[in-house]
């Protein structure tokens, strides 16, 4: 390793200059979109990266999101030399095969930063459109045989000039789009957050110097190297494998394996998914730069948090993804709803540490991002089209030590509901009820987050029902004992004549005035035997009904007393021994 | 009767203020704050301040007291047992939140304790629509049955939170009214009343907490008052809120999450009033005590305000001064975290144990030690003479726990300390500025709190800021700031229109609601018409947007005129503040606000300076002060007392009072104004820490 150029205290403050600049790239962003994704929900992120494309600075918004972040930068400098990459150049890109993208709604838009007339560095921005063309409104449809279904393909193109708007390629652009004007403006934001970056980029330099600037960006990578290397140093050494699977790819209804092997050597660290299903018919395929995101996360949040959301780290960590695989497909595979199973890989790496670290790491989360798309028009808004999409949360896995969070979004993705008052009056529909679901946590002796439920009566004559999600057959696992969570369940006008189960890769589905559609999403999986869990958590558990009331004997082996406002210690004890 | 008293309390001291009116004389005054009764403090430092200038308690015309009861009540999770009151469908809200979790990668991190336990939030069946028609009738049995199990289980508090109550506020009006007659010694609120405005999860929050909050500000509040009567104080006292006003006691019962962010704001008012009389109306106020550094901008001589933060975990929305608050200041401690990197803050030493150079037991190494290895504190002694101070132990500890780490000079060290928690607050500066589309070197610095003048002027240097003001008392400056407080009130209501002709009735309508209940408060507060003072903003967007921007309105009937004029003024502040604007885009009204004020008569600048110096401008001593790229260099030691208008000096130099101390570089230029403020001028531009 080399030795610091620089003195660690200049580093410290320009790393958190560096580190300022993405996240108010990011609070501009949020505050100049337009459209609901991006301002409510906050379906985007920023980042900084060094003259080669690595990350520098990451804000903390969608973990996945980097993903496209790094590959669009290294896309656009296969593409352009460095001579052709002119200052106030802004170029565009979302493909995942050759724009360096993970599905087609997340488009990043980058700026190159020159100081005194030198490429220096790259500021960037993505942001989830809730449209941006394809069969389906939303792109995201979870049956999607082809990425040609999902939307425009966008590679990386200049779309500001040297400091000037090309009209003609905006315009081609929203062209394809259901709702072009919503676009327009989305884009316009994505533009002015690079500008404040470039800004802050240039008073940095001006401070410091180009020198300066450059020798802390090569010392923050090695920063965050050393801390990874480090953390990676305490796991025993060893290799730890674990299996994980998708429901189904919403074409088939066979299950694909999520396969991966962990391999710590020293302070080497191996991530290795040889093993994994071949790429899908469906929407679920993972591109590279996807999987890559979706590992820098796994093994940020399992080897220490506090590591810099940096390249140094990345470059210390080596990813093996087999060509032709659902974790590395080959064109023109559908990669709509690649969230699932992001969430599914980083699921499948916690389990494999469970091994090697099995005092912190959490049982199986809700690991799936249901996702819903709405689309129609409104009569109470001058007959306007509207797409509605929202991604739901679920169950946090049980932790070691404590129960799992209730109805929260889990590892990759970090989103906002969009509020009931809000999502009433814009769209026409009526949300009855938004709540977690009784019962739906794993057992276990810490239990596993619960599930949400959220019921929404549409109100307009008709809409188009696309979604996707996952877990709706194979349960969230439970650790060291700890049972599985309650899977998802799409449903439509439940209690009626009508009821229906939808598949969790859903398109093509109209709903008619006055229908309900109920989703609920899984609760995260239960560590621990459930019989070892504290006799007065689960009379807490049960009097606030979160857990129901026949689990209370039989899984919990926990005897109430007859007010059932208490716990019957002795009956409770006996019980207990009896089950040992 | 010509005595106004201001009473701050903060988490080392609790700072009282004193103006004589006829003498025009102000008077600071500090005691320990006591942490687990804060009125203990209160009311020994009244009869101390009291009996040190021998004036009876029915001279004092005016008593203003600003309290964290309300703050620490939810930080500390010791709010009264709530129950809450739902739509059918909604009681999880309150835990399901946004749905974001705590903490992106650390997954041990936990979402905040529930503000209400799930088996006391109940649902009633009734429903609203969006247009703010009745869709279910409200179940007025289901009603008994909640309240009667309310009872049961002891609740001292009840909030009513309805879907779209906004619209139809019958529906909550109802529940309120049935609990309030069935539980009669309960604190009983309802959202239509607290914040009667859209977005349910961040309404509810903020009414459920004011509903927590109730019975105790409540207790604090009865017993403050009448301990106070009990002394023989005729005044009724008031209340700060974290708009920056102050407000009545009787106010602050009904709705005591006005006070939440209270802290720090009496200290920008008093910073907008200096800011008027100095002739500088843009300032950025920099507030740095022991634990935190609160920051804020004002422009045009009003200060940003904003409507929502977080606390405890739990969002509150609520009028406030914009005030960005971090955990840097004096006894924020540095460290090496693990990957070799030197840190400081946010966690702080506090007042006990304390830096290590206060021998209290401290061993943590903080920015007031770097400050006294570095001689810009006095070495010997602090709060004039009051404390001593052993600087060699500071020495000692930066050379263990990070010169020797960091493998670097002592000195060198303790100037990183200084340079990354500099850092850390110019970074907080430009969230207050650049973040908001303004430039921060078009802007004064309000340099105050105890150690704010100590860093203002490297920070000013980097930010590029031209002037740094140090106003009189910097270290008591809260207190003094309630002395000129206005009694204030704010109202909203929202309901989306399109801002067209077409609907200049209803906006009309709805802003004459408001003014009706201005009216009433008005009287309800005994406000003389002549301090009367009313202004009108209204919340707009562009139609399919869902976030608004507050532009404010003029003082007049909405005619077409004037609407056309409220909706260019919002396209130009959306360029400013989003980049860009669409004119043709419709535009629509959503949230009616309107800040009814009671103007203060007090007229508190500080005690006046005699006409003719005596002696001459003197240092009182000399000591070798380290200055980043300079090292040490000698410098003249001034006494603040001593200072007296037009006098003028250039740095290097030091300035002690008793409340703080200024540190003025090497090429900064001072200057005393007529009121007794330090300016300081930064002669070079900024970027001097290479």
């Amino acid at each position: 390793m080399k030795p610091p150029s620089i003195d660690p205290i200049t580093v410290e403050v320009i790393g958190n200059a560096l580190l300022a600049t993405a996240e108010s790239m990011g609070a501009t962003l949020i505050k100049s979109a337009f459209s609901p994704n991006i301002k409510e929900r906050r379906d985007c992120s920023t980042a900084l990266f060094d003259s080669c494309g690595v990350t520098i600075a990451q804000a903390e918004h969608i973990p996945l999101h980097l993903g496209s972040l790094i590959g669009v930068v290294n896309t656009i400098l296969q593409q352009y030399s460095t001579e052709e990459i002119m200052e106030g150049d802004v170029f565009v890109a979302n493909d995942p095969y050759v724009g360096g993208g993970t599905h087609l709604p997340d488009v990043t838009v980058i700026s190159p930063f020159f100081y005194e007339g030198t490429l220096t560095a790259f500021a960037g921005n993505i942001a989830h459109h809730s449209d941006i063309g394809g069969r389906v409104p939303g792109g995201i449809a979870g049956d999607s045989r082809s990425i040609y279904e999902e939307g425009i393909r966008i590679p990386p193109l200049r779309i500001i000039e040297k400091g000037k708007l090309r009209e003609d390629v905006l315009n081609f652009i929203i062209l394809n789009c259901h709702i072009p004007d919503q676009r327009r403006l989305d884009f316009q934001g994505q533009f002015a957050t690079n500008q404040v970056a470039l800004r802050r980029l240039t008073e940095i330099c001006d401070t410091y110097g180009r020198q300066v600037f450059l020798s802390s960006l090569e010392e923050l990578l090695h920063y965050g190297e050393r801390k990874l290397r480090a953390g990676v140093a305490k796991v025993p050494d060893g290799e730890y494998s674990f299996t994980d699977y998708l429901d189904d790819d919403g074409i088939s209804r066979e299950k694909i394996p999520i396969a991966v092997t962990v391999r710590v050597r020293g302070e080497n660290l191996e991530v290795d998914f040889t093993g994994s299903g071949d790429q899908v018919e469906g929407a679920v395929n993972v591109v590279e730069s996807a999987l890559s995101a979706t590992v820098f996360y796994a093994i940020k949040a399992v080897i220490d948090p506090g590591i810099p959301p940096n390249g140094g780290f990345h470059r210390a960590v080596k990813i093996v993804a087999p060509t032709g695989t659902i974790v590395n497909p080959s064109e023109p595979a559908a990669v709509g709803a690649r969230t699932d199973t992001c969430q599914h890989i980083c699921g499948a790496i916690f389990g494999a540490f469970s091994k090697a670290l099995p005092d912190t790491i959490i049982a199986g989360s809700n690991d799936a991002s249901t996702s819903i798309v709405l689309s129609g028009i409104n009569q109470w808004r001058e007959n306007r089209r509207y797409i509605y999409v929202e991604a739901l949360g679920g169950g946090m896995g049980a932790r070691p030590h404590k129960d799992g969070l209730n109805g929260v979004q889990v590892h990759i993705t970090n989103t906002s509901n969009l509020p009931v008052e809000s999502l009433e009056t814009e769209y026409p529909l009526l949300v009855e009820r938004y709540e977690l679901i009784d019962g739906s946590g794993g057992a276990g002796r810490f239990r596993g987050g619960m599930g949400i439920r959220r019921s929404l009566r549409l109100l307009s004559r008709e809409a188009d029902f696309s979604s996707h999600g996952d877990r709706h057959t194979i349960p969230p696992w439970g650790l060291f004992g700890g049972q599985e969570g309650r899977p998802g369940k799409f449903i439509l006008n439940p209690g009626t004549a009508g009821e229906r189960i939808i598949p969790s890769k859903t398109s093509a589905l109209k709903l008619r005035e006055n229908d309900l559609f109920v989703a609920e999403t899984p609760g995260g999986g239960g560590y621990g035997n459930p019989s070892e869990r504290d006799p007065q958590l689960v009379l807490r558990d049960y009097l606030e009904g979160r857990i129901l009331e026949k689990e209370v004997e039989a899984i919990y082996k926990v005897v109430l007393n007859p007010t059932k406002k208490k716990v019957d210690l002795e009956a409770t004890a006996k019980m207990r021994k009896e089950n040992r | 009767m010509s005595y106004r008293l201001g009473i701050d309390v903060g988490g080392t001291f609790t700072d009282l203020a004193l103006f004589d009116e006829k003498q025009g004389t102000l008077n600071v005054f500090k005691i320990a704050s006591t942490l687990h009764d804060p009125s203990e403090a209160i009311l020994s430092g009244i009869k101390k301040i009291l009996k040190r200038f021998s004036i009876r308690p029915r001279e004092l015309s005016y008593l203003g007291h600003g309290t964290t009861v309300a703050t620490n009540s939810v930080i500390e999770n010791r709010g009264a047992k709530t129950g809450l009151i739902t739509t059918k469908g909604f009681r999880d809200l309150l835990e399901i939140a946004r749905q974001k979790r705590p903490s992106l990668y650390d997954y041990f991190a936990d979402k905040p304790p529930d503000l209400v336990p799930r088996t006391l939030r109940k649902e009633i069946t009734e429903r609203v629509s969006a247009r703010g028609e009745v869709i279910v009738q409200l179940d007025t049995r289901e009603l008994k049955k909640i309240i009667s199990e309310f009872k049961k289980n002891g609740v001292e508090a009840v909030a009513v939170c309805l879907i779209h109550s906004y619209l139809y506020p019958e529906h909550e009006k109802k529940c309120a009214e049935f609990a309030g007659t069935a539980l009669p010694h309960a604190f009983i609120c309802a959202s239509c009343d607290v914040l009667p405005e859209f977005r349910e999860y961040e309404r509810m929050s903020t009414t459920t907490m004011n509903a927590s909050l109730g019975p105790v500000i409540a207790r604090y509040l009865e017993r403050f008052s009448e301990e106070v009567k009990k002394m023989g104080i005729k005044t009724r006292p008031y209340i700060t809120q974290s708009s920056g006003g102050i407000m009545s006691i009787e106010t602050v019962q009904k709705l005591p999450i006005r006070t939440i962010f209270s802290g720090p704001s009496a200290g920008v008012t008093g910073a907008c009033f200096i800011a008027s009389k100095s002739g500088c109306n843009n300032i950025i106020t920099f507030d740095m005590g022991g634990t935190s550094c609160d920051v804020s901008l004002v422009k045009n001589g009003k200060p940003l305000v904003s409507t929502e933060r977080t606390v405890g975990g739990h969002p509150v929305k609520t009028p406030m001064i914009d005030i960005h608050t971090i955990g840097a200041g004096g006894g924020s401690i540095a460290w090496i975290d693990e990957g070799g990197l030197c840190k400081v803050g946010p966690r702080s030493a506090g007042a006990s144990p304390g830096p290590v150079a206060y021998g209290k037991g401290g061993d943590d190494v903080t920015v007031t030690d770097a400050n006294l290895v570095l001689q810009r504190l006095n070495p010997h002694h602090l709060l004039g003479g009051d404390m001593k101070i052993d600087a060699r132990s500071a020495y000692q500890a930066i050379e263990v726990k990070i010169a020797s780490v960091l493998k670097m000079d002592v000195i060198k060290a303790a100037e990183g300390i200084i340079r990354i928690v500099n850092a850390n607050m110019e970074r907080a500066i430009q969230v207050v500025s650049v973040e908001q589309g303004f430039d921060p070197r078009d802007f004064v610095l309000m340099s105050f709190g105890g150690a704010g003048p100590l860093h203002s002027g490297e920070i000013s240097k980097e930010l590029g800021i031209k002037k740094v003001l140090v106003p009189r008392t910097p270290g008591n400056f809260c207190a003094w700031g309630l002395l000129i407080a206005d009694v204030k009130m704010e109202f909203a209501h929202t309901h989306l229109a399109d801002a067209i002709p077409e609907n200049i009735d209803i906006l009309h309508n709805v802003n004459t609601d408001l003014e009706t209940q201005a009216v009433q408060w008005f009287e309800q507060e005994k406000i003389p018409p002549d301090t009367q003072e009313i202004m009108r903003f209204l919340d707009m967007r562009y139609s399919g947007q869902d976030y608004e921007l507050s532009i404010p309105i003029p003082n007049k009937n909405m005619d077409e005129t004037v609407l056309q004029e409220v909706i260019e003024n919002f396209h130009r502040s959306h360029k400013r503040n989003y980049g860009y604007c669409i004119h043709d885009r419709p535009v629509q009204a959503v949230t009616f606000r309107l800040t009814a004020v009671g103007r203060s008569s007090g007229n508190t600048e500080g005690t006046r300076f005699p006409e003719e110096r005596s002696v001459p401008l003197k240092p009182v001593s000399e000591r070798a002060v380290y200055f980043t790229g300079q090292g040490f260099l000698q410098c003249p030691i001034f006494h603040r007392d001593a200072l007296f208008p037009k006098d003028r000096f250039t740095g290097p130099a030091v300035v002690e009072q008793f409340d703080s101390t200024v540190l003025v570089l090497p090429d900064q230029e001072v200057s005393v104004d007529e009121l007794g403020n330090i300016i300081i001028t930064n002669t070079i531009a900024g970027g001097a820490q290479k």
